[in-house]
């Protein structure tokens, strides 16, 4: 039987009191998933099924080179074909401008950079004319000299120069982010540690692959405004001012529906880049336009970088840590999230472990890979991978447990840590021992069927969430009927924002959950609550409604005292009505507690509360960071919103004859209290178990040249169910700590405690397959994916 | 290695590498292989002419239907476009995810393969059709009950899938459900509480131990 | 997402029609089976694609599987599905039955039928995409040995490095299976291991499979696969070994361009002569393991 487990809540009672806790009604309950009626009958509002009247089908004509000159374009032939409306280049005036970080052409027009750069855009009146004339229309190239490799690109002498004016960061002509970070007496500690490991890791970029690609729709309205629906995991930050500013139009007159759930994100869409070329599409056309990527341009058009590490790590004889050196390369064709990337990463290090001195340095640089986006974990996998590996290799060197090696050096709650930082919510030590726990239960390993091995590997990891766009409103319709409206702009993408937004609201009106409404994305009335993007909507949008909550109280209370005729604070509130303390007789509906509007007698008959955390400069605290060493100086200052931990446990069997690798047992856990454990539990199933465990046996990115030969499902692997543990070895753990943010002036808790984790599940994953796979065939594989050619190459076998 | 492939390998790809599929066009002759060759006899004429759509007839979850279809439409863009039944969603158009997957004749397919042309006469069974007066079947609640999906868009294909399978037998082994379903794509859910909810809706197991120390249910 | 090209369709009744109708358009036109290959062709558009499909499956006699005179017959568009469910072919020819299931998904194998998987298009990554013109196609390079070969031939290789994608094609060259060809010049016979020829088949263009005959039952069998994931995915190697009243026949596939088939010795010694390319030289040692292990 697989096992469960989520940890007590109870103990945090008093802690949550404070955000009009009403006794674990709803909050840690496994209320069913709003939009699940509407997935399995397939009606759920996926922006994929939007359909308008006379819809034109919107396509991109892609480079099939990854850096090449454009010597013509010859659209001619297309723009013959009949149902064939609209075909348009970079000559154009609506294409000619540039995307998100000011390097992107909307359309290409002199020169490609990477394999799939749109060159050109056909409208048409179906799928079929848009296909046929994509393929007619001719575009003639002249290959240029092509560097995918990130480290080679941020080279003082590359071999190419890829963009004009370079811009040479530190001498580098393609770099443009150096990230450092300087922390302790780093020669000396490493000098004197007494062990050291040293490990070099290349991971490919990974696309995000989510089934449903990128997709949007578009009308023009006869007002001047246009309609937008984008399938996006954010409106307010990206979409909704990019489409903007590309079409030209003030934000107002870009009405921008979000989808009732974003079909698969992980990073992928936050850019929402198909609403920019519906937009176009429809301005020009005057008619509405559905721009929906194919497979191909799904797992093209953006992926995580390809990061290169390399990590030296030192330690005393007694397992004590001593100096952790890294340097790390990431790069593609754009700017867009690079140089964050590097900054999460240096989070990431310097998390979970407390080191005596750190020397980080990465480096973002113009490469012709294929063009990057966030991506779930926005770094700490990528991070985690490495270091973790090498705290394995440093305990076999040390003679130790892996477990009590890390538990040794995990950080202490209240710590600071090597960027000076107060650490916060520190569930490692907790996760860790579950899951090993778990691990010891599986008994000992099995013994396979010759030609197979056996090997079993653990992991820590982390996530770390930064801050920066916090804008946060919600507003909260309370109805006469009782019922609550939750008006916000967050996006469910799968995780189960939809229904955990009613369990928030449920939980701190004491009301029944049937009785509050999420009600459609759409910025015609939706506040900027929060991002479905660096697992941060939980934190952030649950914040916003509990603050609304407790406003509408306040008020509700203030008014019901004046009619039952005593003070706000022997108020309670149960099921829509206001008593006085533990006398349900005096029970008056909310209703009758509205305020009036001036100069009309009796209560108005809705109530609109807003609430929200505003002010980014608060949660950094007073202070700032030091740009040369990552040190944060003052007294609070901190660049990460809030910590979060996992640790994973994977039981791989390895054929030493045909490389293949097959996953037998998995555990996986968490440290946050879940506000809804089946939520959090489908994350670590989908995020830990599977999604990292892609990146490490399956995903494998070939590209020829920086053409990638990896263009749908069966060249590009993701695991398939044949690839997961069967349904009695997989085993979860919600290992509960309070979630706090902002250092410590002032400390801010998460709703009702309740952090995010949906990045940070990945973390974990491809390093304990490793070091699983190390256990099984005695030999350390560190580039990922651990396809058979590369298993058998290690065995000696190729 | 050959001789052949010695001199292959010295030919620069730049050179004639072509961005456009117009540019396959030269080679047209020889992209048939080496099967292309000299056609023997003079053609005897067929009966009839190939043609560039029709009408076929279809039955759709029980209901009978005529539509004229293009030769070039395939069933799942049929089903979406002529049919409205919007919830069979594709997810990569290649036969490769199973997100199209629909029950014709009683067998799982991907919609996406099936011309519609081709699919004259067949009896076709989509999402539409399970829910039966606007309640869900045994199968579509255990899977919103154990929460067997997250973003939902490749429930569809997994759902018609799992419903051939345990149309044929009901109650099918964990071994049987994971084959049944090895052609469908998820990437969020891990695939655990699909195969769980299948086992649960079949009765076949409880839903997972839950052990917990505290107020969780 | 994708749009199927530009064509025309024909429904065939009789074999002499549909041979008629292949002859009159001389290579432009295809036979349409399940169409799980020739679909995806017609939508990535990799080669200038057929202007006539013609559709076989309504051909009464086309499809069934019967055993007649020790014989097995497979009608052309018996499914793949209809071959794993087969009880004569479970019990008495399993190293087919072995290959279909571990073929390709179950939603391809209710549609895909036998001679469709063995006249399917290679999955060259640098074929199956319009991006690269390459020898196969009529181009003048084979992009493999210069590039990415991880999934391609180790030998046999001649000008094109792709492997024959099918994996019926191992256990039915193993257990001397012959094809039933009809042209509009006639009837002839082709041994699987046969069937491939160095950029193709020896189909003609009006040429139709008909059925699949396998002679005998074989005393001893067996079916080996290995791929990067366990559900699906084409293999990377696969052998397969029957011993019938003509002795013991091995076959591998994932390695060659045409069907490498003979006895137990002449494979190994094949083996050792491989020729293997930058990146798949593990594929020589899976290959001698899985001999290995298909004969014993
Ligand atoms: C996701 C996926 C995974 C796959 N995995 C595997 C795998 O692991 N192993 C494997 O072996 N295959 C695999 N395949 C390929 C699959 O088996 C074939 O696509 C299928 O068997 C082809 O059969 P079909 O009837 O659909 O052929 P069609 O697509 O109809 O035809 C394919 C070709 O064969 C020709 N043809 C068909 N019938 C005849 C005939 N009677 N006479 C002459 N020519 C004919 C057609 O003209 C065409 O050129 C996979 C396919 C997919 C989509
Ligand atoms: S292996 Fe064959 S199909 Fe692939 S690139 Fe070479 S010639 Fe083309
Ligand atoms: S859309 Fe049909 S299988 Fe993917
Ligand atoms: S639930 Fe999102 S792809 Fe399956």
């Amino acid at each position: 039987m697989g096992k469960r487990f989520v940890g007590d809540l109870t103990q945090f009672a008093d802690k949550m009191a404070k955000y009009g806790y009403s006794g674990l009604r709803y909050m840690g309950q496994r209320v069913d998933d709003v939009n699940g009626p509407g997935i399995v009958t397939g009606t759920a509002d996926w922006t994929f099924n939007v359909n308008l009247p006379g819809m034109l089908v919107g396509k991109l004509k892609r480079s099939p080179y990854a850096h090449a000159k454009i010597v013509s374009i010859d659209t001619s032939k297309a723009e013959k074909i009949p149902g064939v409306v609209f075909v348009g280049t970079a000559k154009h005036p609506m294409f000619a401008g540039k995307l998100i970080f000011g390097d992107e052409p909307v359309l290409c027009d002199k020169e490609v950079w990477s394999n799939n750069d749109p060159v050109a855009i056909v409208a048409a009146e179906t799928l079929e004319a848009a296909d046929d004339a994509i393929d007619a229309i001719d575009v003639k190239y002249e290959e240029l000299p092509v560097e995918t490799d990130p480290e080679a690109a941020a080279s003082p002498s590359p071999s190419v120069v890829q963009k004009s004016p370079p811009p040479n960061k530190e001498g580098r002509p393609n770099c443009f982010y150096h990230i450092p970070l300087r922390y302790g007496d780093f020669d000396k500690e490493m000098a004197d540690s007494d062990v050291t490991v040293e490990l070099a890791s290349v991971q490919p970029p990974d696309p995000h692959g989510t089934p449903c690609t990128m997709n949007a729709v578009a009308v023009w309205n006869g007002d001047g405004s246009i309609s937008v629906w984008d399938d996006v995991q954010n409106i307010h930050p990206v979409p909704w001012p990019v489409i903007a500013g590309m079409v030209g139009l003030p934000q107002e007159k870009v009405h921008f529906h979000g989808p009732e759930v974003c079909a698969g994100g992980f990073g992928g869409k936050n850019a929402g880049l198909a609403g920019v070329y519906a937009a176009m599409l429809a301005i020009i056309t005057q008619r509405p336009v559905r721009v929906l990527y194919d497979r191909t341009e799904g797992l093209l058009h953006v992926s995580r970088p390809c990061w290169k590490w390399k990590v030296k790590i030192g330690a005393k004889k007694d397992g004590t840590l001593t100096a952790l050196e890294a340097t790390t390369y990431i790069g593609g064709p754009y700017g867009r999230f690079l140089g964050g990337l590097l900054e999460r990463a240096r989070n990431g290090l310097t998390g979970t472990y407390r080191w005596k001195a750190v020397k980080y340095d990465g480096y973002a640089s113009y490469t012709n890979a294929q063009n990057t986006l966030s991506y779930r974990g926005y770094s700490s996998p990528e991070t985690c991978y490495t270091v973790e590996m090498a705290m394995d290799e440093l305990a076999k060197k040390l003679g130790m447990d892996p477990l009590e090696l890390r538990l040794k050096n995990f950080l202490n709650e209240g710590e600071r840590n090597a960027m000076n930082e107060i650490f916060r919510s520190m569930g490692s030590p907790g996760v860790a021992k579950k899951i090993r726990e778990f691990m010891d239960a599986w008994g000992p390993k099995p013994s396979a069927p010759d030609p197979w091995v056996v090997g079993r590997g653990f992991a820590s990891g982390n996530k770390y969430t930064q801050g920066g766009m916090v804008t946060n409103t919600a507003h909260l319709k309370f109805k006469a009927n009782g019922v609550v409206e939750i008006i916000t702009d967050s996006m469910d993408i799968g995780t189960g924002l939809n229904t955990i937004w009613r369990q928030f609201v449920a939980e701190a009106l004491n009301i029944p959950i049937e009785n509050t409404v999420k009600i459609a994305v759409n910025t015609d009335y939706s506040p900027h609550t929060s991002n479905s993007f660096s697992s941060m909507a939980t934190f952030h949008g649950g914040y916003a409604l509990i603050n609304a909550a407790t406003n509408a109280k306040k008020i509700l209370f203030e008014n019901a005292a004046k009619i039952l005729n005593v003070k706000p604070e022997e108020l309670e509130t149960k099921d829509g009505k206001i008593m006085v303390k533990g006398k349900p007789e005096t029970a008056i509906p909310w209703s009758q507690a509205f305020p009036s509007i001036p100069g009309q007698p009796g209560p108005a008959s809705e109530m609109t509360v807003s609430g929200g955390i505003y002010s980014p400069d608060d949660y950094l605290g007073p202070g700032k960071m030091d740009p040369a060493t990552s040190q944060c100086l003052g007294p609070y200052f901190r660049s990460v919103l809030f910590h979060s931990h996992q640790a994973a446990a994977y039981e791989v069997m390895v054929n030493k004859e045909t490389g293949e690798l097959r996953v037998t047992k998995f555990a996986g856990g968490c440290d946050l209290i879940p506000v809804n454990p089946t939520n959090v539990e489908g994350q670590i199933e989908g995020g830990m178990l599977i999604m990292g465990l892609g990146t490490a046996i399956s995903e494998a990115r070939y590209e020829d040249k920086g053409m990638y030969l990896g263009k749908s499902y069966l060249e590009w692997k993701i695991p398939t169910v044949m690839d997961v543990p069967k349904t009695d070895y997989v085993d979860t753990a919600i290992v509960p700590v309070w979630g706090e943010a902002h250092g410590d002036n002032p400390r801010i808790d998460a709703p009702f405690g309740a952090k995010g984790t949906a990045e940070g599940v990945q973390a974990p994953s491809a390093p304990a397959i490793a070091n699983a796979v190390a256990d099984a065939i005695g030999v350390r594989l560190t580039n990922i994916p651990f396809t058979p050619d590369v298993i058998l190459k290690a065995l000696g076998k190729a | 290695m050959s001789e052949e492939k010695k001199e292959v390998k010295g030919v620069s790809r730049r050179t004639f590498i072509s961005g456009t599929v117009a540019g396959l066009v030269v080679g047209a002759a020889a992209a048939y292989g080496a099967t292309q060759l000299a056609v023997p006899k003079p053609p005897p004429a067929p009966a009839k002419e190939p043609i560039k759509g029709k009408y076929i007839s279809l039955t759709v979850n029980g209901k009978p239907t005529t539509l004229w279809v293009d030769a070039r439409w395939t069933l799942a863009n049929t089903l979406r476009n002529q049919l409205g039944l919007r919830g069979t969603t594709k997810g990569c158009d290649y036969g490769e995810c199973g997100c199209c997957n629909v029950i014709v004749d009683g067998r799982a397919v991907p919609s996406c393969m099936v011309l519609a042309i081709d699919a004259d006469g067949k009896t076709v069974e989509t999402i539409e059709g399970l829910a039966k007066g606007g309640k869900l079947s045994p199968l579509q609640e255990a899977m919103v009950k154990h929460r067997a999906f997250q973003c939902g868009f490749c429930a569809p294909g997994f759902i018609m899938t799992a419903k051939a399978l345990l149309d044929k037998k009901p109650r099918p082994t964990e071994d049987e459900i994971r084959e049944a379903l090895s052609g469908n794509i998820c990437r969020c859910t891990g695939y655990h509480r699909i195969v769980e909810s299948i086992l649960i809706a079949t009765g076949q197991k409880p839903p997972l131990e839950r052990i917990s120390s505290g107020a969780i249910p | 997402m994708k749009a199927v090209a530009a064509y025309k369709y024909y429904d065939a009744e009789t074999v002499e029609e549909a041979c008629a109708v292949l002859n009159q358009y001389a290579g432009k036109a295809k036979v349409l089976a399940g169409g799980t290959d020739l679909v995806d062709w017609m939508k990535r558009r990799f080669m200038p694609t057929p202007e006539v499909l013609v559709n076989i499956k309504k051909i009464p006699g086309l499809s069934g599987i019967t055993e007649e005179g020790g014989a097995l017959k497979i009608g052309a568009t018996t499914t793949l599905t209809d071959i794993v469910e087969n009880s004569t072919i479970q019990s008495k020819y399993k190293s087919l039955a072995d290959a279909a299931a571990k073929g390709p998904p179950p939603p391809i194998r209710n549609m895909g039928t036998v001679a469709g998987n063995l006249c399917q298009y290679v999955r060259c990554w640098y074929y199956r995409w319009p991006d690269w013109y390459c020898y196969r196609k009529g181009g003048p390079i084979c992009f493999a040995p210069g590039g990415r070969n991880v999934p391609h031939a180790i030998m046999e290789q001649k000008v094109c490095n792709a492997v024959v994608p099918s994996d019926l094609a191992v256990p039915l060259a193993a257990m001397n299976a012959t094809l039933t060809v009809q042209g509009t010049g006639g009837t002839r016979e082709v041994a699987v291991k046969d069937l491939y020829v160095v950029l193709g088949t020896v189909l003609k263009p009006d040429e139709i499979i008909t059925s699949v005959t396998v002679p005998e039952a074989p005393t001893k069998q067996a079916f080996l696969k290995s791929r990067v994931r366990a559900g699906v995915d084409f293999a990377l190697v696969s052998a397969a070994a029957a011993t019938t009243s003509k002795g013991t026949t091995v076959a591998l596939g994932g390695v060659a361009p045409i069907m490498v088939a003979g006895t137990p010795d002449a494979i190994n010694a094949a083996i050792d002569k491989a020729t293997p390319l930058s990146e798949n030289r593990y594929k020589v040692s899976v290959a001698k393991a899985m001999v290995r292990r298909v004969t014993a």
